[in-house]
């Protein structure tokens, strides 16, 4: 159907229709148009992608579907956020395998959610949750060192697989020792670097702070400042 | 009446003989008020005005590590930081700033990362850090700047020897070829004793690609904390070497030499951050010195130049009991910003802008602020971002600490030399059609320009006269009867108006009807004048 204008553009030439009723109406067009009727508001691809990643909704991904910025699909940009985000929120290492692999590691994704989570107190087990023989070797190391350290029991140690991890757990635990008691500590039980450090902390400790720049383990050092400042 | 004015004298001797001492400290403190008040009004040439100081607490223990600043107009500030939790794990977050300070969502991201730099276009952030110790490895992650995360690579070990243990990585640097990642590599040879190595990494834009490099200086180790890169893509390193040894360290762009910079005996944690000026080639190292053997530290400021004998300056300073440099950033004009803290004591740190030929302008500081970086935007807002705690800054095990952030603006001081704030031009007002304009009209603009800068910054000028080919002249000087007037001399004018504009963080005038494209009129040369006085360095 055809719109006719034409008994309408009469009707105001012949003035039925009063002159300030037309201008509330044309008023009220622009209102409409400019405040009601926004053009939708202009989001680059990286924004819109950005409030996908934050719904969750790895459907609405589609939406940027074939889109790609220097060389990267964003598509591929939009699921991989969800995925890892997933992953990190729940600490589950099962969300990471809907990630590409390629622009994220699943595994790199999956080693880190479990250090998360071991950190955070999970047993042992939690280790068997990946398929990757590496990862797990890697999350069991980080399993005992936790363990051996909070039971404060170096023995514990002796459960992990490389013999350099074995050497640094002990020392670890010879460190936490040293931070809860100070006084009286006795440098051969460290092995390594920390082993320096330990005898430079004593030498530090009765004279000057510069002294304590030689340690090279963070929390030696911090104590080592701390006591040759009060000397 | 004589008797009268006599006794009431004598009792003010009286008076002032029994109460000489607090006279004495009354008078003093007025001196020193008085010195003071001079000091300060003349080297604070800037007003600082807060834009916004936010405070996020996510958990525990929670430290922003690093700032940069974006290249939207207006810009966003984007900061990592991680936080300890209390079950002991670190939970990284990066997170974006509009230019109000709203903060939008953090990203999470694993591993602790340390460092962030921006790609030279602008459009992606790269982050990198990982502590040190079993089961942790570095991480090098790119982001684009609405905060998806592209990609990520791992900070792979180099060796295969079964005691090779951790690799602290630190710091990050990124130019049109490639992105500098930086760290500690530590070689356990003996499984009895390690060696760390600094150790570069460079990488593709897209992280692949990477090739390693290491520095030993022959001492037992090595720490690596920042990384800058040169107009030619040589790396600039620094950190500290064995025990008390400030440690700067080129790798020069074609893999051809590792070149030692400056291996000086500087007491305290070594150098913490570097910044290249990559127009001037100038190199900037910050960090602390421990000058008094017992914990009392200051910044250091070394400036070198970007060739051998590599001679610049060195500046310390220590606005608080205890000083610490933590970072350092550039301003378009070379200007030095460095963030600073307390390492012990009350935490009380913020930032200091120092110029190129190391004169410090401003000390600005907050309680409760332990700086850890500073960023500077194009119009001059300065960033910092850190932790703010309650306890010593140093001590990140002892006390509960929250993210912090702030922006601050820097204005001019509202002061001027202008006698009634008029300038007494020559043939005021200019008629069209009636004046000639002459050489002493545009000598005039460029020395009244001159001034206006000198009042308005307390930077020095980064410009001369007649060095503006092509577009510009090349006349240093306007000989009147000898030099024609020309085009270039207004474009000059135009250009150093704007940059003062600039300077005070104000927006230069359209300098409408000062087009210097079509034939030099008196109405250029009134427009210019107006625009000269119109420099906001006027009472606000």
């Amino acid at each position: 159907m055809l719109l006719d204008f034409s008994s309408w553009f009469r009707n105001i030439r012949e003035e039925q229709y009063p002159t300030p009723l037309l201008f509330v109406i044309l008023f009220a067009l622009i209102v409409l148009v400019v405040y009601v009727i926004q053009p939708p508001e202009k989001l680059t691809t990286q924004e819109l992608v950005a409030r996908i990643v934050a719904s969750g909704r790895i459907s609405r991904c589609a939406q940027v579907h074939g889109v790609i910025i220097d060389g990267i699909d964003y598509e591929t940009v939009c699921r991989n956020n969800i995925a890892y985000q997933r992953a990190l929120k729940t600490l589950d290492p099962e969300y990471c395998k809907g990630l590409d692999d390629r622009l994220i590691s699943i595994e790199q994704c999956e080693a880190g959610i479990l250090l998360e989570k071991i950190n955070a107190g999970a047993a042992l087990e939690t280790c068997n949750l990946v398929s990757s023989d590496r990862i797990k070797a890697n999350c069991r190391t980080v399993y005992w060192m936790r363990e051996a350290i909070q039971k404060d029991d170096k023995a514990l140690c002796e459960n992990m697989e490389n013999i350099g991890d074995r050497s640094y757990c002990r020392d670890g635990v010879e460190l936490a020792r040293f931070l809860k008691n100070p006084d009286g500590v006795d440098c051969s039980v460290f092995s390594g670097s920390l082993a320096s450090d330990c005898k430079n902390f004593k030498k530090a400790i009765s004279g000057s702070t510069q002294g304590c720049y030689g340690i090279f383990n963070r929390q030696f050092q911090a104590e080592c400042l701390r006591r040759a400042a009060q000397n | 009446m004589l008797e009268a004015r006599r006794s009431k004298l004598k009792d003010i001797f009286s008076f002032a003989m029994k109460n000489k001492a607090t006279i004495f400290y009354a008078l003093s403190g007025f001196f020193i008020l008085g010195i003071f008040a001079v000091w300060h009004g003349t080297a604070l040439a800037v007003v600082l005005k807060p834009v916004y100081d936010t405070t996020s607490n996510i958990d525990d223990r929670d430290i922003a590590r690093d700032i940069v600043v974006g290249k939207e107009n207006p810009p966003n500030a984007y900061v990592i930081g991680h936080t300890y939790s209390g079950g002991g794990g670190i939970l990284p977050d990066l997170v974006r700033y509009d230019s109000a300070g709203v903060a939008g969502p953090a990203v999470s991201v694993l591993n602790a990362f340390e460092s962030i730099a921006l790609s030279p276009a602008g459009d992606y952030l790269y982050i990198a850090g990982g502590e040190g110790g079993v089961g942790l490895i570095g991480t090098i992650a790119k982001y684009d700047t609405s905060l998806n995360f592209i990609t990520s690579v791992n900070a792979a070990k180099v060796g295969t020897g079964t005691c090779d243990q951790h690799s602290d990585i630190n710091g990050i640097a990124v130019d049109s070829t490639g992105v500098y990642v930086v760290g500690t590599y530590v070689r356990i040879p003996s499984c009895s004793a390690s060696d760390g190595d600094f150790w570069l990494m460079k990488f593709n834009l897209d992280l692949t690609g990477k090739v390693d490099r290491f520095y030993n200086s022959g001492a037992t180790n090595e720490e690596a904390y920042g990384v800058a890169v040169d107009a030619f893509q040589n790396a600039y390193v620094i950190g500290r070497s064995g025990s008390n040894t400030w440690t700067v360290v080129r790798f020069n762009a074609d893999g051809s030499a590792i070149i030692p910079v400056d291996a000086s005996y500087v007491p305290g944690r070594g150098a913490r951050d570097v910044a290249v000026d990559t127009a001037s080639g100038y190199i900037y190292a910050v960090g602390e010195d421990d000058y008094t053997g017992h914990g009392i530290t200051q910044t250091r400021i070394v400036k070198y130049a970007s060739s051998s004998p590599w001679t610049g300056w060195v500046v310390t300073s220590r606005p608080q009991g205890q000083s610490s440099a933590t970072g350092v950033a550039l301003d378009k004009f070379g200007n030095v910003y460095i963030s600073l803290l307390a390492p012990a004591g009350s935490p009380e740190g913020g930032v200091q802008k120092f110029n190129s030929s190391g004169e410090l302008l401003f000390t600005s500081t907050f309680t409760g602020m332990c700086a850890e970086s500073v960023a500077v935007d194009d119009i001059l807002n300065f960033y910092m971002t850190g932790k703010n705690k309650g306890g010593a800054c140093n001590d990140d095990f002892g006390f509960t600490s929250d993210y912090r952030t702030q922006k601050i603006l820097q204005l001019c001081n509202g002061t001027s030399s202008l006698t009634n704030y008029e300038i007494p031009w020559t043939d005021d007002p200019i008629i069209p059609n009636v004046t000639k304009i002459r050489a002493t009209h545009i000598t005039e603009l460029r020395q009244w320009i001159d001034n206006r800068w000198n009042d308005a910054t307390s930077t020095p000028k980064p410009y001369s006269w007649g060095n503006f080919p092509p577009l510009g002249s090349s006349d240093a000087e306007i000989i009147p009867g000898q030099t024609k007037i020309r085009a270039g001399h207004i474009n000059e004018l135009r250009d150093i108006l704007s940059q003062t504009f600039s300077a005070c963080n104000a927006t230069a005038p359209g300098l409408a009807g000062v087009d210097a494209t079509t034939t030099i009129s008196a109405s250029q040369i009134k427009g210019l004048r107006d625009f000269t006085k119109s420099v906001p360095s006027l009472p606000q």
